[in-house]
């Protein structure tokens, strides 16, 4: 399948949620950039278009999540899944625990912040990319069914 | 060959009728109507995605098969119901009485939207929504309460559990990719460690995980079969509850390869409740990993 076809899916989740009725935008746009990021010429820039553009949208889902479903403001994204966690299970997260949303999405969230913020650190090739979308795309899909 | 190339071409064509006759009935501009649904934990996921207005539909069809054995028809539903989130409206396009576990689920309403003809997708007569149906089912809500949301939270702990055993497999199957830096290769090395110090403890727990071996071409198949997931998924009055105890392994020559996305095999049949296996992994080293993970489930998640 297609990969116009997951973004669309995602796409239709998110718009179909009632926490996001009003505050869809965003999201949806970004993930309509990524959509169009893939006619980009040039490889890097096409790669850290898609990775930017999803990883974005992965990030205000998650902390508007986090906001609607415990009133609290996320400090990133890791600290927003960890809330959300809590408010899902009713438990605190202890502190590294592999098996809560924060750690199932760990690699996601490593691989986002050293393409963010380390110079020259460009996607090696289209296979990382590739794991690094779909990642985002089962995290905003996982995140949808905890609120 | 002909006869295959004449149905996806129907389908399509059934799909987009859909899709046309949707938006007409809904007259909302902005609803977002998608099919194929390309999901990333089901390999098979509804037929058709309808989201308008902060309300999501999802849309069944049994196929040919399904329509021979219902069963696996309400496999892909329950799985479906599983990974799309718990306001999700579920549509049956076909016959009602081919799912009573998840009746409480499934609109009633919906015998009379015609979308398709005894036995396989609908591509020979026209298309039938009544607008009735579709805007009465448009103005129901399911309302989702705390427990249900914790069931699900529960099923996924449980499913991160699985998926970090058959991640754990793979990376000792994958040497670290050349790009990965140092610290990253450190990592890796440190976490692989601790993991078969944990395996190792696990060792005096009772082996009772089932393995099955399967082809690559009939992972699909095996996911979908009824008997396989039954005890995994467990749907009731709108509910759903995780509740084996110890996951099979499904051991493979190879994953089919999914161009788009390189985990979503692994992925699809980690969350249908598997822990996928190569052929070539030791087998007594996974099983010790996964009574493990059944010590673990029966002490902190439940």
């Amino acid at each position: 399948m297609a990969r116009r076809d997951r973004a669309r899916t995602i796409e239709a989740i998110i718009y179909g949620s009632p926490h996001f009725q009003i505050s869809h935008g965003p999201m949806r746009d970004e993930i309509g950039h990524y959509r169009s990021a893939s006619n980009i010429r040039n490889r890097s820039t096409r790669r850290l278009y898609q990775v930017f553009h999803l990883a974005r949208a992965v990030d205000s889902t998650v902390s508007t999540a986090a906001l609607i479903k415990s009133n609290k403001r996320a400090k990133g994204l890791g600290h927003g899944l960890n809330v959300l966690w809590e408010a899902a299970t009713g438990q605190a997260v202890t502190h590294g625990d592999p098996y809560s949303l924060y750690g199932q999405h760990k690699q996601l969230i490593d691989a986002r912040n050293k393409y963010a913020h380390q110079a020259g650190a460009f996607p090696a090739d289209d296979e990382e990319v590739k794991r690094f979308l779909g990642r985002c795309e089962a995290c905003i899909s996982g995140v949808l069914v905890l609120i | 060959m002909a006869q295959n190339v004449k149905s996806t071409h129907d389908i399509a064509y059934w799909r987009q009728s859909i899709q046309r006759r949707i938006s007409q009935v809904l007259a909302d501009n902005q609803a977002v109507i998608q099919s194929p649904v390309d999901h990333p934990y089901l390999l098979d996921g509804p037929d058709v995605l309808v989201a308008f207005s902060g309300k999501l539909l999802a849309l069944f069809v049994a196929s040919r098969d399904e329509s021979i054995s219902p069963d696996r028809f309400e496999q892909r539903v329950k799985l479906s119901f599983a990974a799309l989130p718990a306001h999700t409206i579920f549509l049956n396009g076909s016959d009602l009485d081919l799912l009573p576990n998840i009746n409480g689920v499934f609109v009633e309403a919906l015998p009379s939207l015609s979308l398709y003809s005894k036995g396989k997708r609908s591509h020979d007569g026209p298309v039938e929504v009544r607008a009735d149906v579709i805007r009465s089912v448009a103005r129901h809500t399911r309302q989702v309460s705390e427990d249900d949301i914790r069931e699900r939270a529960r099923l996924y702990k449980r499913f991160f559990i699985y998926d970090a055993v058959s991640r754990l497999n793979l990376r000792k199957l994958k040497p670290p990719r050349q790009s990965d830096s140092l610290a990253d290769k450190h990592r890796i090395e440190r976490t692989t460690i601790e993991q078969t110090a944990k395996l190792a403890e696990s060792m005096i727990a009772e082996r009772t995980a089932r393995i099955v071996k399967s082809r690559p071409s009939d992972l699909r198949r095996l996911i979908y079969n009824p008997k396989a997931t039954d005890d995994w998924i467990v749907v009731d009055d709108g509910r759903v509850y995780a509740q084996r105890d110890a996951p099979g392994i499904l051991v493979t020559e190879d994953f089919p390869t999914n161009s788009t996305d390189p985990d979503k095999y692994a992925r699809a049949i980690t969350f249908a409740g598997w822990v996928p296996a190569d052929s070539d992994w030791d087998l007594a080293r996974v099983e010790r990993g996964l009574n493990l993970v059944k010590g673990r489930i029966r002490g902190k998640a439940r």
